[in-house]
C-alpha cells in the first residue's frame, strides 16, 4: 500500500468513468487534489470514486457519524452545539429525551436547561445533515448516546481520528485493553477518557500527539504498543 | 540584454531569494511565513467559521474575508497602524483572488478569514501576501483548486525586470503584480500601472510566467519539506 503527498491542484488519476469525491474536483476527465492529503492509488481500482485522505482541515459532517459536542446555546426548543466544525449543530428536544410513558412533555412549562444545559458535553450522533441545513443531532439513536458527566476531554485533528481508531477498532481496542480505561471517540476530533488516574491522561495525551506526528506512517499500531508496554515497565 | 545587472546585482529575470514557513502560529487554523528578499509577510487563516453578522453570509458558499495590514515597523518612517485607502484596496483585491481560487460551495453560511500583516515591506507586497496566503490556506486545510503563485514584473529605467524592490517600484515606469494558478494556467491576477507597449506588456507576462513557476516548486517543496520533518522526527521509534 504505497502511499503519495498531494497537494491542491495534483494532478491524481486521469480516466472517463471516475468521480470525484469529497476533496477531489474533476476537470476534463482528470481528477485533481484539492487539499493537502495522502492518495492511495491502488484503492480506487474497484469503485469509481477517487478520493484522498486529508491531513488537515475541520471536520466535515457527515450522516451517521457519532460526535461530541458541547451545548452553547439553548433555543425554544432545541439546543445548539458546537461539534467543532464550520456550522453549529441542532440537537431538537424530541431527539434529546425519551418520553416517560404516555405522559406528553407540556411545550409551554417546557425549560430546555432542566435537561442540558450550556457547557455540558453530549455524545451524540448525526442523523442528517446537507448543504440546505446545519447537522440534526440525536441522542435517541443507540445506546450510549447521552450526556456525558464524567471522563477527561482530549482533543485531537479530526482527520487523525481514523488512526486513532484504526483497522477494525484495532488501534483503539488496544489503548483501551493496555490502559484498561474506557474511552469514546467523536469523529470530530474529540475523546473522552473514563478515568481519574492522572498518569493514565498524562499517557493518553502522549498517545495522540505521536498519532497526529505519525499518522502518515505504517506499522503505528505496532509501534504505539512498544510505547504503551515500555511505558509499563518504568 | 543579458549583460543587463540590476542594482542589487540581479539579472533582469532573477527573483530575489525565497523563505518560507508553515505553521507558525498556533491559535490560527494556518498560518505561513513568506519571504522574498526584504519583503516579509505573516499570514494566518481562520475557519471556515460562522459568518458575522448573519445577514451578510451566502447561503450557496463561504465567503473569504481578508486584511492586509502594515505594521507601523515595515517602513522606514512610522506608518499610520490604521488601514491606509491602499491597504482597504489591497484587501479587496486578495479576497477576489481567493474567492475564485478556493471551493467555496463546500461550506455555505461562514467565513475564511484572511490576516495578513506585511513585518517588512521592500516592493512586491501584495504579491508576497498572496504567495503567503496560499501556504497558510493549504496549512488549513481549505480546498483550494490549486496553489496560487504571484510575482510583480515592471519596466525600470526602459529595462523589463521581474521581482521589482521598493526602490526600484518607485522609479518605475510601469509595474504589473502578476497571481497565477501556474498548473491551469489560469491567471486570478493582473494589474497594470503605468504605460506599455503590445510587445513590452506580452515579453513581460512571459518573463512574469518563468517566475512564477519558480515561486510555485518552491511553494509545493515547502509544504512537502514540513511532512518529511515529521518523518525524520519521530523515525527511529
Amino acid at each position: 500500500m504505497k502511499r503519495e503527498i498531494v497537494l491542491p491542484g495534483s494532478l491524481l488519476i486521469t480516466g472517463n468513468n471516475l468521480k470525484a469525491g469529497l476533496y477531489t474536483f474533476k476537470e476534463d476527465s482528470s481528477i485533481y487534489a484539492g487539499l493537502l492529503g495522502l492518495f492511495e492509488r491502488d484503492s480506487i481500482k474497484d469503485k469509481g470514486v477517487v478520493n484522498i485522505i486529508p491531513l488537515k482541515g475541520k471536520y466535515y459532517p457527515k450522516e451517521g457519524d457519532n460526535v461530541i459536542g458541547i451545548i452553547v446555546k439553548t433555543h425554544l426548543f432545541s439546543w445548539l452545539v458546537d461539534i467543532n466544525s464550520f456550522v453549529y449543530a441542532i440537537l431538537p428536544f424530541a431527539n434529546a429525551v425519551k418520553a416517560k410513558g404516555k405522559k406528553k412533555v407540556k411545550k409551554f412549562e417546557l425549560n430546555l436547561a432542566n435537561y442540558l444545559s450550556i457547557g455540558d458535553v453530549i455524545y451524540a450522533k448525526i442523523v442528517s445533515f446537507d448543504r440546505n441545513s446545519p447537522p440534526i443531532l440525536s441522542l435517541k439513536e443507540k445506546k450510549g448516546l447521552g450526556k456525558v458527566t464524567s471522563g477527561f476531554l482530549l482533543n485531537i485533528s479530526p482527520a487523525k481520528i481514523p488512526r486513532f481508531i484504526g483497522k477494525k477498532l484495532s488501534m483503539i481496542n488496544m489503548i483501551r485493553e493496555k490502559l484498561g480505561i474506557k474511552i469514546i471517540v467523536g469523529r470530530n476530533g474529540r475523546i473522552i477518557a473514563f478515568t481519574d488516574d492522572e498518569n493514565k491522561i498524562e499517557i493518553l495525551k502522549k498517545i495522540i500527539e505521536k498519532i497526529e506526528l505519525e499518522s502518515h506512517t505504517s506499522g503505528l499500531t505496532d509501534r504505539i504498543k512498544m510505547f504503551l508496554e515500555s511505558v509499563k515497565n518504568v | 540584454m543579458s549583460e543587463f545587472k540590476r542594482k542589487d546585482g540581479r539579472a533582469y529575470n532573477e527573483i530575489r531569494p525565497l523563505k518560507a514557513e508553515v505553521g507558525i502560529l498556533k491559535n490560527a487554523d494556518g498560518s505561513a511565513y513568506f519571504e522574498i528578499g526584504n519583503t516579509k509577510v505573516l499570514a494566518a487563516v481562520f475557519g471556515p467559521r460562522e459568518y458575522h453578522p448573519k445577514h451578510e453570509a451566502s447561503l450557496q458558499e463561504g465567503i473569504v474575508r481578508a486584511r492586509y495590514h502594515m505594521t507601523p515597523f515595515s517602513v522606514k518612517e512610522r506608518k499610520a497602524p490604521t488601514l491606509s485607502r491602499r491597504e482597504i484596496e489591497i484587501s479587496k483585491l486578495i479576497k477576489e483572488v481567493f474567492n475564485t481560487c478556493i471551493k467555496r460551495d463546500l461550506f455555505p453560511r461562514t467565513a475564511i478569514d484572511v490576516y495578513i500583516e506585511v513585518l517588512n515591506a521592500d516592493g512586491s507586497t501584495r504579491v508576497a501576501s498572496i504567495n503567503a496566503v496560499t501556504l497558510a490556506l493549504v496549512d488549513a486545510g481549505i480546498f483550494l483548486y490549486d496553489l496560487v503563485s504571484a510575482v510583480s514584473v515592471g519596466k525600470v529605467n526602459g529595462q523589463l525586470v521581474v521581482d521589482l524592490t521598493g526602490e526600484e517600484d518607485q522609479i518605475s515606469e510601469a509595474d504589473m503584480p502578476i497571481a497565477m494558478m501556474p498548473s491551469k494556467k489560469r491567471f486570478v491576477l493582473l494589474q497594470l500601472d503605468g504605460e506599455l507597449t503590445y510587445e513590452e506588456f506580452n515579453s513581460l507576462l512571459k518573463m512574469g510566467m518563468e517566475a512564477i513557476n519558480k515561486i510555485y516548486e518552491f511553494q509545493r517543496n515547502c509544504l512537502k519539506s514540513k511532512l518529511e520533518e515529521y518523518l525524520k522526527f519521530y523515525g527511529q521509534i
